[in-house]
């Protein structure tokens, strides 16, 4: 990425340095200790490589006395077990370095609990400029690119865990670096460029395991979308596989040999995580319709802080009030102006006559059938109205909101969950690229949503509650969506001026949300 | 889009801010809270039923488990409760918090669908500071007032904890509330982080309505 700043301009470099600036102002004056999600956790696993441990093992991992007495207010505790040595150590062999280097420095603990927090800030203003790169990529006006790239950056969620010592924020950032080479894939075919998005995969799928749900879908649309002599693309699809799931191979071997189950996680771990004799038998719309479960991923996403940094164990506010309803309404913004364009276009190519209905796969090799044409058309047309039943489903089964903003992410999760559906015929009979990339993105993230949603379920049966209802999980495919977005955007030919007036509003409502709720949930927080 | 315009967005946004972060601020900085003491010793906790009307806990406030109240002394005195509302049961009426202090009471009466779900809930009491509460006898009664059944509000309590309660027939429980008693201070750096989190908004929004900010050098 030697060129994330290069031709940027000013302004996205100012803001990206703003972000920089309040998330470490965050980190170093505002954030209280293990106040973000799993901190203890994060740092103990931080520290066990600062010191030359090694990569932790779950089962055997610690978190010393004295981060855990820290985090229950002085009083004295003993080690505990760290659930976070699940997890894969790219992130933290990165966050080690300053911890490292700063010992040399200061002796001082309170600082040096602190200074891995750095990471997470920077990767969070990084973010914003390849989120403003990825956008770059597609013809869209300079001021939407400026406003949609910063607006993550107004996300109380994703500036809380910029201010402190956890991977999210790393992981969102590599996986925009590999929605950005994606679609320069996309756009531009050049290989180099698919190579690089399965690098970036594997980095991020050496930072969090959720990653290797992206890689699956990611490597099948970039092998698809190869061109050229076949043997030249099974060689290419399986050097591109390969690259892509290198690293988290050596994780999953990793945890072959010591588990003897690849996919091993504090969840298969009962001294950990408590789990039922016998588990639920309940179904998944049960599990959907009984939990507000849809509403509050998306509320988690925009607000879901504190964690131990109270000393009284799990203490966390959501966000709520005014500005979670400005976030929905933008929400349900961005997911109407998708599902507008995808309709558009399902629409124009309903009644389209010659290439325009050809499937690319076919064009690609330069096969013309006009039967597989007709027949697209009635794909379109299943398409969008299965989209329409599975939206109406979501709206139906999940209509048990307790809030007006609760029953916004229900709608705007209905109406991607229409535009996913619709979109899937659209990859494999539209020319244009940068309408792929919507596509792939909408489709990409529908499937992501569902083997997330899926692993919660799972989660639910065995140990009889809700649990991992994080926002945060979805951040790998947050710049898919976000680039989905820009472009429809840019179709429907919105002001610039007007997106900027919306990104704003979320600038306010952060910042409200931060003076009149999370800093006094802080400060309070000493019961 | 020209300079112009986007000097004039520039102009209207920072008048409107200015609008905003008045309206923010009105009633002044958020206060803190501090905690003189706390009995939350919830490994074991249960809810103590309805809060309806009839319902009366009066929870003794034992002076041994105070620690340093000199800082705050002069600071109004609040009491925080764990309070529960029925997994976000849509709640009716109201309850009453009040804090006895030998033979004066306090009270503040709260409406129970304004309490959130096993959340803390602040009560504080203008017209009494620390200095004046401490080492006295002193208790925190929790009275239903209205709510009908079904649809009220429920306090968590803990067992085993060094403090006790009794019901309005006086009959002492070993049972205790999940509460802490302290006091509503300003943060002596709340001004700054106001000030440094405006400033970056303030920032943000005029880059974003001026993009071209680097058209200008």
């Amino acid at each position: 990425m030697k060129s994330v700043f290069v031709n940027c301009p000013l302004s996205i470099l100012l803001l990206s340095l703003l972000f920089a600036v309040k998330a470490l102002y965050l980190a170093f004056s505002i954030t209280p200790l293990w106040d973000i999600p799993d901190e203890t956790g994060h740092f103990a696993y931080v520290r066990d490589l600062a010191d030359g441990n090694g990569i932790p093992l779950l089962g055997d991992s610690k978190i010393g006395a004295d981060i855990e007495s820290l985090a229950a207010a002085g009083r004295q505790r003993p080690p505990a077990l760290n659930w976070i040595a699940q997890h894969p150590p790219a992130y933290y062999i990165i966050a080690a370095i300053p911890l490292k280097v700063a010992r040399s420095f200061t002796k001082d603990e309170q600082t040096l609990f602190r200074l891995p927090r750095i990471i997470a800030a920077l990767s969070g203003a990084l973010s914003l400029l390849v989120v403003f790169r990825i956008l770059g990529v597609f013809n869209v006006e300079k001021q939407s690119a400026i406003a949609i790239a910063s607006a993550i950056g107004f996300i109380p969620m994703f500036s809380h865990l910029a201010s402190g010592t956890n991977h999210d924020i790393t992981l969102f950032l590599f996986c925009a670096i590999a929605t950005y080479y994606f679609v320069h894939y996309v756009k531009n075919s050049k290989r180099t460029d698919a190579y690089l998005c399965a690098a970036w995969l594997a980095i991020a799928g050496a930072t969090k395991m959720t990653a290797w749900v992206l890689i699956c879908p990611m490597v099948i649309a970039l092998v698809f979308e190869f061109n050229g002599e076949l043997r030249a693309r099974f060689r290419h699809a399986a050097g591109i596989a390969l690259t892509a799931v290198s690293l988290p191979t050596v994780w999953m071997l990793r945890n072959m040999f010591y588990f003897g189950n690849p996919l091993y996680t504090a969840v298969n771990d009962n001294e950990m995580v408590p789990t039922l004799i016998e588990p639920l038998q309940s179904s998944f719309t049960f599990y959907i319709s009984q939990f507000p479960i849809l509403e509050d991923f998306v509320r988690h996403f925009y607000g879901l802080v504190g964690w131990a940094g109270a000393g009284d164990g799990i203490r966390m506010i959501q966000v709520g009030g005014w500005p979670s309803i400005i976030f929905a309404s933008a929400i349900i913004t961005a997911t109407l102006i998708i599902a507008i364009q995808v309709t558009r276009l399902s629409i124009s190519n309903l009644s389209a006559t010659g290439p325009g209905c050809i499937p690319t796969v076919l064009a690609n090799t330069r096969v013309e059938n006009r039967s597989l044409c007709c027949r697209g058309r009635w794909v379109y047309l299943g398409a969008i109205l299965l989209g329409i039943v599975f939206a109406g489903l979501v709206l139906t089964i999940s209509a048990k909101h307790t809030s007006l903003s609760g029953g916004m992410h229900i709608l705007a999760i209905a109406l991607l969950v229409f535009s996913s559906a619709a979109a899937l015929p659209l990859i494999f009979f539209t020319t244009n690229p940068e309408d792929r990339c919507m596509f792939y993105g909408l489709v990409i993230a529908a499937f992501f949503i569902v083997v997330v949603l899926y692993q919660t379920y799972g989660i639910y049966l065995d140990v009889g509650y809700p649990r991992g209802i994080q926002g945060r999980y979805f951040y790998p495919i947050v710049p898919l969506l976000i680039s989905s977005f820009t472009i429809a955007l840019s179709r429907l030919q919105i002001s610039g001026n007007l997106v900027a007036m919306g990104v704003v509003l979320l600038a306010c409502a952060e910042l409200q949300a931060f003076l009149n709720q999370i800093i006094p949930f802080y400060d309070r927080a000493g019961l | 889009m020209s300079s112009l315009k986007a000097q004039k967005n520039a102009i209207f946004f920072l008048i409107a801010f200015v609008v905003f972060i008045a309206s923010l601020l009105t009633k002044g900085l958020p206060a803190g809270y501090s905690k003189i003491m706390s009995v939350t010793k919830d490994t074991k906790r249960f809810a103590a039923g309805e809060i309806v009307s009839g319902f009366y806990m009066e929870q003794a406030i034992e002076w041994a488990l105070v620690e340093d109240y000199e800082k705050v002394g002069s600071s109004p005195v609040c009491v925080s409760l764990l309070l529960a509302n029925y997994g976000d049961r849509k709640n009716k009426g109201i309850f009453k918090v009040s804090l006895k202090v030998e033979e004066k009471s306090y009270e503040i009466y709260k409406k129970a669908e304004e309490i959130r779900d096993n959340v803390f809930q602040h009560f504080c009491y203008e017209d009494i500071v620390i200095s004046d509460l401490v080492h006295k006898q002193a208790s925190i009664i929790l009275e239903g007032v209205d709510s009908p059944r079904g649809e009220a509000i429920t306090a968590w309590l803990t067992s085993g904890a060094d403090a006790s309660s009794h019901d309005h027939e006086t009959k002492a429980s070993e049972n205790s509330l999940i509460f802490s008693l302290g006091a509503r201070y300003q943060p002596a750096q709340q001004k700054i982080r106001t000030i440094v989190l405006v400033t970056i908004c303030a920032l943000s929004g005029l880059l974003l309505l001026w993009p071209d900010i680097d058209a200008h050098k």
